[in-house]
């Protein structure tokens, strides 16, 4: 008997019919946790069905996470009307863990408020759930009504994924470079090398590294079609969940079996790369920053599920201190939560950032969505999630260009109002 | 007989690879309705003419990873707000293929569908012979079969009135 992936154990110890999974069984699987986010979006989905005032049940009232996080404040009828509703249901079912008006991005208030741990299966409705692979927990993204479904049963039909191992060869970097490694990934091996796979990242760059860095690897795992990404668990893992784990919620981490069986094994030597920019409008559109040098932007951003955290920021403000955004470039720069943020002012970078003329703006994805519209005639650098056609404006802005990097990389560009390689703003 | 049980026929509206959610349903203009919003925003910024274009019945072939990008479910419902009867692609992506199962919208990985077919022709899928057929070319391509468990939602007309039987049958709610 050949041994098991993460993915094969985790799917494993979760498969309601009990007993070894193997890659490509299709399994009813057991989760621990249930993300949901923006109950507006599943509304729809008990009104089809009769309920008009929303789920009858829940599976668990401690192990479903609501959270209005979206569209914080929100800003037009119905999503006012989705968060007092949401607040209706989780009074009437009792949720322990509803978030009615907090600002962030929900992958890392689920990381903030301890409500993922290592070892453990965990779905919600958006697609960068991937994230929580960061720290070595399997979780993954579902649609609405998949979540409905969840909230009912606490369980969903899953395929036991074949994985993908990715060696990742090399010495940490002394700034955030996991954007330019899954970027570096996707532009070689394509936006679908992955898809409905899982794949673990192993070697010595995953290890060297610190939480964000895998967080943001992992986040974008869905970036190259993975179903899972998941990093190994160690000491600073440890120390991570610990601290957030207020609930002191036993867990265990997992890894693969010595002969565990991969699809595919892909070596990266992350010392021998620069920094990386996806170009518009594909994930995988990538080359090395010089190959984009030159091009004259109009707005930056930095946040996200994927680089919106303290070591992004912090980044940011080390390069902008003493410096300015060059004129004409809106520079926009949201932490990813209210902790995330407090930790930041706590530390003075958001008046660094206030001085150097960034607008900061709240935790929330809105950052990495429609709010800051670039216009057809202009062109962004973001550090956000994706760089497809409309992103930041929707079909009538479908030829801004967008384009994706590194938070050192769009702070270089903002302060030099072109793209650049950030090497000499970082000494 | 459900959608997916009886051959499928239509004008073609082919993409390539990688259409992600955003153009899907990405907002932009502003329609009287959720629906409207969704139907004339669809695609459109990929093709400008999809949307007039578009009619009941017609089918959209695409090439590899199909739907990348967001979860929004809302990226499958715009294509049924556009009469989309049914998908064809190279490769469909993972969350994407998951919510059209999830809302009955027939949607099939045909491999080499997107050399198969041009845009404009019509096509017929036909699920349980395992074939499409191209009326122009008077081709077959052959097409994979889906697993028991995924027709079974197809079948109970999606994800949600799975929910609500299941509900019944534990009796949660009940039976109508």
């Amino acid at each position: 008997m050949t041994g098991q992936t993460i993915a094969e154990k985790v799917l494993g110890a979760h498969s309601a019919g009990g007993g070894r999974v193997r890659a490509g069984d299709l399994i009813d699987a057991r989760v621990d946790g249930l993300m949901a986010i923006n109950y507006q979006w599943m509304r729809a989905t008990y009104e089809r069905i009769g309920f008009p005032d929303g789920p009858p049940n829940v599976w668990d009232p401690a192990r479903v996470f609501l959270m209005n996080e979206h569209v914080q404040p929100p800003a037009d009828l119905d999503s006012a009307i989705g968060n007092y509703q949401s607040k209706l249901v989780a009074n009437r079912l009792g949720l322990t863990h509803f978030y009615e008006s907090e600002m962030g991005v929900c992958h890392q208030m689920m990381l903030d408020y301890g409500l993922v741990r290592p070892g453990e299966l965990v779905l919600g409705n958006d697609s960068h759930t991937t994230a929580h692979g960061g720290i070595n927990a399997l979780s993954t993204g579902i649609g609405a009504d998949e979540t409905a479904y969840v909230w009912a049963f606490g369980e969903l039909y899953l395929n036991v994924p074949e994985t993908i191992k990715v060696v990742l060869r090399g010495a940490a970097r002394p700034y955030p470079f996991g954007k330019d490694v899954i970027l570096y990934l996707a532009g070689v091996y394509g936006d679908d090398f992955a898809q409905d796979k899982a794949i673990e990242f192993h070697g010595g760059f995953a290890a060297a590294s610190d939480v964000a860095t895998r967080l943001c690897i992992a986040d974008h795992a869905v970036e190259v079609g993975a179903a899972f990404g998941v990093f190994l668990a160690d000491e600073k893992t440890r120390a991570y969940v610990d601290e957030r784990n207020v609930e002191r919620i036993p867990w265990q981490p997992v890894a693969p079996d010595p002969d565990a069986r991969y699809s595919r094994v892909i070596e990266v030597d992350c010392d021998a790369l620069g920094f990386q920019v996806a170009r518009p409008f594909r994930f995988d559109n990538v080359a090395p920053v010089d190959a984009s040098a030159g091009v004259r932007i109009d707005q930056a951003r930095i946040g996200s599920c994927a680089n919106g955290r303290f070591e992004d920021i912090e980044i940011a403000a080390r390069m902008l201190e003493g410096r300015h955004v060059a004129p004409g470039v809106r520079f926009y720069v949201s932490p990813a939560s209210v902790r995330v943020y407090k930790q930041c002012a706590d530390a003075g970078l958001i008046s660094v950032l206030l001085e150097a003329g960034v607008q900061v703006q709240d935790p929330g994805c809105m950052i990495c969505q429609t709010p800051g519209i670039v216009l057809n005639e202009e062109t962004c650098i973001t550090s956000t999630t994706r760089n497809y056609r409309g992103r930041f404006g929707g079909s009538r802005t479908s030829e801004a260009q967008i384009y994706l990097a590194g938070p050192a990389t769009v702070t270089a560009a903002a302060i030099a109002g072109e793209i650049v390689d950030p090497t000499e703003f970082l000494r | 007989m459900t959608d997916v049980d009886r051959p499928i026929s239509g004008r073609v509206w082919k993409f390539g690879d990688s259409v992600d959610t955003n153009q899907l349903a990405g907002g932009g203009l502003q329609g009287a309705t959720r629906e409207e919003t969704l139907r004339i925003n669809c695609l459109r910024g990929l093709r400008p003419d999809f949307t007039e274009g578009v009619g009941p019945g017609d089918i959209l072939v695409a090439g590899h990873n199909f739907g990348c990008g967001s979860s929004r479910q809302s990226a499958v419902e715009a294509l049924r707000y556009c009469g989309i009867a049914a998908v064809a692609a190279e490769s469909v992506a993972r969350i994407h293929g998951r919510n059209s199962i999830a809302l009955a919208l027939p949607t099939f990985v045909a491999p080499g569908i997107a050399d198969f077919v041009e845009d404009g022709d019509t096509i017929e899928i036909d699920h349980g012979a395992g074939v499409v057929r191209n009326q122009r070319t008077g081709g077959e391509l052959p097409l994979p079969r889906l697993p028991e468990s995924v027709l079974a939602i197809y079948r109970a007309g999606g994800l949600a009135a799975v929910i609500r039987t299941k509900l019944a049958a534990v009796g949660i709610v009940a039976a109508n």
